[in-house]
Order: C-alpha cells, then structure tokens, then sequence
C-alpha cells in the first residue's frame, strides 16, 4: 500500500519534466532522491563499490538491455541472468567439470605410477643403507613431484576448477550492487527508476522497493537450499568433517537472504532468484552422462551413470529417512 | 619563519616519507600492479597448470607493470607541469605586455 503512494507520488511530480533527463536530480526533490543523498553520506567504502568499473559495467548493460529490447525491467532482469548463465558461467562450469573428469581418469596410471616408487624406494633402501625415516621422506618427495608432472602434462590441476568457481562472486556482486545503485535512482538520472516503479512482476510491481509479500526472498532461499542439498545428495562418497561444516555453513548462508530481502529492493531478489534457480538447472543438466558427452566431458570413473535415481534415493533415505 | 612552521614542515616531511599515498602516481601503480601480476598468474595457472611457475609469472608481471605504470604517470605528470609553466609564463607576460607598445596582440591585430 504505501509502495504504491509513494511511487505514484513520485510519478505524478516527475511528469511534467520528463523530456529533461539531464537536470533531474537538481530540480525535483523524491522521497527516494532523498533516500539516495542519505545512501552518499553512507560510509566511504560502499560508494567505491558503487563507482567501481564492474558495478558500473553491469549497469550500463543492464540499462543497454532493457533499452534495447524494450521488454519490462523484470522480464530483462530475467533474461540479462540466463544470458550470464548460458554464456559465461555455464561454458567456464562445462570446462571446470572436464577438468576434474580428466583428473580423475588419471587415477590408474597414478597408482602405477606410485607401485613404481614404492618398489624403487625399496630397492634405493638397501642400496644406500637409508633408515625406514629417510626412505619414506624420498617416496614422499617424489611422488609428490611425479603426481605434479603427471597434472602438468594433462593439464587438469585440481585449483583450476577452484579459480573458475570463484569467478561467479564478482559476477554476483556487481549485478546485486547495480540493481541496488539504480534502485535507489543511481548515476543515469531517474529514468531507469522510474520504469523499475512499475515494470515489475504480478505481487511486486513496484522493483525499487523490497517485495511486499516476502515471496521473492523466501523463494530465493528455497532454490539456494535446493543447490546445497543437490550438491551434498549427488554424490555417494563418504563425506570428510569439513565438508560436513561447509554445508551446514551454506545452509545458514542460503536462509540468510529472508533477513536481507526485507531491506534489498525486489530488483535484487529476483535477480538472486534467477541465478539460484539457473544454477540449479546447470547443476542437474552437469550431471547427465549423454549432456557430458555431447559437451566433450571425458568419461571417468567417478561419474554416475544414472545419477538422477542416486539423487532421488538419496533424498529419500537422508532427508525423508525412509528405507534403508 | 619561526620554529612552529619548521617543525610543521619537518612533520609533514615526515609523513610524506611514511605514507605511500603521498607519492604522486604510487598508489595508482601499486594497484595496477597488484592486479594484473594477480590476474596474470591466474591466467598463466589456468592454461598451463604449472603452480610455482604462474607464481613467478605473476611477480614478474607484478614488478614490470608496476614499475612501467609508475614511469609512465611521472611521464605525463612532468609533460603537464611542464605544459603548465609555459602557460604561466605566457600569461604573465601578457598581462605584464598589456597596454604597452610590445604588446604582441597589437602586432596581431596590425594596429
């Protein structure tokens, strides 16, 4: 109710000067511009976020999309998201997968690979006269140098997939800062805010201000709940002690956004919804055995061949606790 | 001067020689250094897979962009100052000039 008079207020004062784009924020006062100066005395670090190139970047994308395409802001909130899904993250998640399929098919010729030292350790022993302490400190220093050249030469360390992984924070961070910068009528005037007030989607109309009903955030958690327990579910290993703790840590992680989309405009949250339910998809369609060979995946013996019924018995026998 | 403005400039001396930022053209080269040294031993990382190798790639990178970045600011820095006497200079003498008979713009205008 109150989103309503406010953006409607704001409409009415702002329609006489809408050829004048330039002048906006000097000759009309908003209830949100005020908002907007409070947000400048904010502390000195969050306006460097909001004029660093990324952040930037982002926004005059997003702004280059929505003009371009003259869909409403959600449907290009929407549509930015799977295009950053599809053409940037999906191909690095296809190329980390590989990776790791390639590390894995290594597995045999590693354990040749460490026969061979083990018989050549025991042999140097009683050539050299070595103690059981000074032979085992020689296997471990070579095989530690043999597994390296072993990855060196098929071009499959492990940190890779870590460091392609990582890119998707900044990506993160810089769309969620720009949607909130021009939620709060940012550094291209009040245009951009002034269509977010009312191109939004059925309950939430109104982009720039959070989402009344709570529906955007709590879904939100839902699909980031989903990833986390799809990427404990999908595999049947034995799960080490820190994995344990980061998923229990992820698990407060995806319930914490509820809290926060009371206080991030409705722009933010669908976009954090978007990617968390396109993550999901990549995540499932990752694991098909026909989609990894049609995308060149290397077979490895760590793949499921039918990872869906895995996943499926899974969930029913540790979060249903049937069966078994 | 008297003895507070000396040990006002002796501090400011002081600080200067302490804070990074106080160096024209360091902070900026700093930071482009840091990042392409980062982003190029990450790069070296990811199509090589060689850890102590990228590691060095990365430093060098580091120690030559930065290095590079910082010459090139002091470059421009001393081209402007310089660009910026001679514009003092010029205009100083005219408006020593103005007025007299070696005023240029006279002969300019052909008066």
């Amino acid at each position: 109710m109150l989103a309503r008079t406010v953006s409607a207020s704001a409409r009415r004062a702002l329609r006489p000067q809408l050829g004048f784009r330039t002048d906006f924020r000097s000759s009309v006062v908003l209830p949100m511009a005020q908002k907007r100066n409070a947000s400048q005395s904010a502390p000195s670090w969050l306006i460097d976020v909001f004029e660093s190139p990324p952040v930037v970047f982002a926004e005059q994308t997003l702004t280059k999309i929505h003009e371009l395409s003259g869909l409403p802001w959600w449907a290009s909130i929407v549509i930015s998201t799977i295009g950053i899904r599809v053409f940037v993250t999906f191909p690095l998640a296809i190329y980390s997968e590989a990776n790791l399929a390639k590390l894995a098919s290594l597995e045999p010729e590693a354990r040749e690979i460490n026969q061979i030292l083990k018989e050549d350790t025991v042999l140097a022993k009683h050539k050299f006269n070595l103690t059981e302490q000074q032979a085992t400190k020689l296997y471990r220093i070579n095989l530690k140098k043999q597994m390296g050249l072993l990855i060196e030469r098929n071009n499959c360390h492990p940190a890779k997939s870590f460091f392609l992984s990582l890119f998707q924070i900044p990506v993160w961070v810089s769309l969620s800062f720009a949607l909130r910068d021009m939620a709060f009528a940012g550094k291209y005037g009040v245009y951009e805010y002034m269509s977010m007030s009312t191109e939004g989607i059925f309950w939430a109309k109104n982009l720039i201000h959070p989402d009344p009903f709570l529906i955007l955030p709590v879904m939100t958690a839902v699909m980031n709940l989903t990833n986390t327990e799809l990427y404990q579910l999908k595999s049947n290993l034995p799960r080490s002690k820190f994995l344990k703790i980061f998923h229990n840590f992820s698990r407060v992680a995806s319930v914490i956004v509820i809290p926060v989309g009371l206080v991030m405009p409705s722009a933010a949250c669908l976009y954090w919804f978007c990617s968390a339910s396109t993550a999901t998809g990549q995540q499932l369609i990752l694991l098909s055995p026909r989609f990894r060979r049609l995308v060149r995946i290397p077979p490895s013996p760590k793949e499921d061949p039918t990872p869906y019924s895995t996943i499926w018995s899974n969930f029913q026998s540790r979060i249903l606790r049937r069966g078994k | 001067m008297n003895v507070r403005e000396v040990g006002e400039v002796g501090r400011a001396e002081e600080e200067y020689k302490k804070n990074v930022e106080w160096i024209p053209c360091m902070r900026t080269s700093f930071l482009t250094g840091i990042s392409s040294g980062l982003g190029a031993g990450i790069l070296f990382f990811l199509f090589t897979s060689r850890s102590s190798q990228s590691v060095s790639v990365g430093a060098t990178v580091n120690l030559v962009v930065t290095l590079g970045r910082y010459f090139q600011c002091r470059w421009d820095r001393s081209q402007s100052a310089f660009e910026a006497r001679k514009m003092k200079h010029a205009l100083t003498t005219m408006s020593e000039l103005r007025g007299t008979e070696e005023d240029p713009e006279l002969e300019r205008r052909g008066d």
